[in-house]
């Protein structure tokens, strides 16, 4: 089962829409999925060791695999 | 799984879509307005508008959500689905989304449009790694360190002045020796001291390793190039319509050609905003786009019946 993890903030205008996703194909696919606010220690930890400058960004199994809002058919092509 | 027969179905729900539903309803139409994000419009990320009448200073999100709010109270039915292709069927079309089937009499694209892609190497490797098109969104990473914008229109010198207040260093690459910007926005931008102009240049390359370090430059006068080191770039050189779900006639950079009526090629598809070819891409002509493609629908549909 892949694991997920969300990297957001509070203003980013996109990140809505990305939670938003993630969690519907959380509710059909059933995969571990977590959201980590930016601005807290481990956000801040995920961000240096990704090279994170932009969200929000999508880790999946140890790997950046979407940066923005993903498209629904690859995203759910990754977790199916 | 085919459902009820629509009047319209709006696709968008950005001003244009949502300014086309409240015209709808108000014209006893059976509407619906698909949007595929939960925020609503290009607009939502504009840190501030100022030129829509009756909000002298007011923020992309803070007046989507007064749209919102505005076509909830009139009756618009909204509904999340991402739409994957539109099939003309004459007098009908039907909306397959990735959900469902959806059937209607005419269709009203308001898909609205993406920031547009330089298109230069390097752009996509850094995307994320210090390329973005989002000063709100990405530049609190950026706080005190030196930046580029591409671009002179509105949108760059918007996006300039925001970045201005975070980070160290913003430098305007332009590739005229004048800004395309209105003069309020030009006045500002000239005045904030840590925003420094670089005319008549292009970006030619993003380079870097795990994440952007220099860019290289080059003079469109004197063809000069040169490599200057940067933390971040930030690219504001127009929109890229959301037009390839639907087939009908459309510029080379796929915006879809109506005549005045919001009508496409195509009988009962219409367009409004920025998804549309016209002269200029505000919320204030995407909101009136959307009236007239409202208003063009319904006579459309009086006509066939």
């Amino acid at each position: 089962m892949v694991k997920v993890t969300l990297v957001h903030s509070e203003w980013c205008h996109f990140c809505p829409a990305a939670k938003s996703l993630w969690r519907d194909l959380k509710d059909k696919y059933g995969f571990e999925y977590n959201e980590v606010e930016l601005d807290t220690p481990e956000g801040k930890e995920l961000a240096q060791k990704f090279h994170i400058r932009s969200i929000p960004t999508t880790i999946i199994d140890d790997e950046v695999a979407f940066v923005g809002v993903p498209d629904r058919e690859q995203a759910s092509n990754v977790v199916t | 799984m085919v459902g009820t027969m629509y009047d319209l179905v709006i696709i968008g729900g950005g001003p244009a879509g949502l300014a086309a539903g409240i015209y709808a309803v108000r014209y006893g139409m059976d509407v619906i307005v698909l949007e595929k994000s939960i925020v609503q419009g290009q607009i939502s990320l504009t840190s501030v508008i100022e030129n829509f009448p009756g909000f002298p200073s007011i923020s992309g999100r803070e007046l989507m959500q007064h749209f919102k709010a505005h076509a909830t109270a009139a009756g618009v039915e909204m509904k999340a689905a991402e739409v994957k292709t539109i099939k003309d069927n004459g007098d009908s079309k039907t909306i397959i989304t990735f959900d469902e089937e959806i059937e209607t009499k005419a269709v009203i694209m308001a898909t609205g449009a993406e920031p547009r892609r330089l298109g230069v190497p390097g752009e996509s490797k850094y995307l994320g790694k210090g390329v973005s098109y989002c000063a709100t969104c990405d530049g609190p990473f950026f706080a005190g360190q030196e930046v580029i914008v591409v671009g002179g229109g509105d949108s760059a010198i918007t996006e300039a002045l925001i970045l201005s207040n975070i980070a160290g260093k913003v430098y305007v690459i332009h590739r005229r020796d004048e800004l395309r910007s209105c003069d309020l926005l030009k006045k500002r931008a000239t005045e904030k001291e840590n925003i420094e102009f670089i005319w008549d240049t292009t970006l030619e390359e993003i380079l870097g390793d795990e994440l952007v370090e220099k860019v290289r430059l080059k003079n469109v006068k004197t063809n000069e190039t040169k490599e200057m080191n940067i933390d971040g770039v930030f690219i504001f050189v127009g929109i890229s319509p959301r037009t390839e779900i639907v087939d009908v006639e459309k510029t080379k950079n796929g915006f879809i050609k109506t005549d005045g009526l919001m009508q496409s090629s195509v009988s009962g598809i219409f367009a409004a905003g920025d998804c549309r070819e016209t002269v200029m891409w505000q919320v204030v002509t995407a909101v009136s786009d959307g009236a007239v493609a409202a208003v063009s629908a319904y006579k459309y549909i009086m006509g066939l019946e």
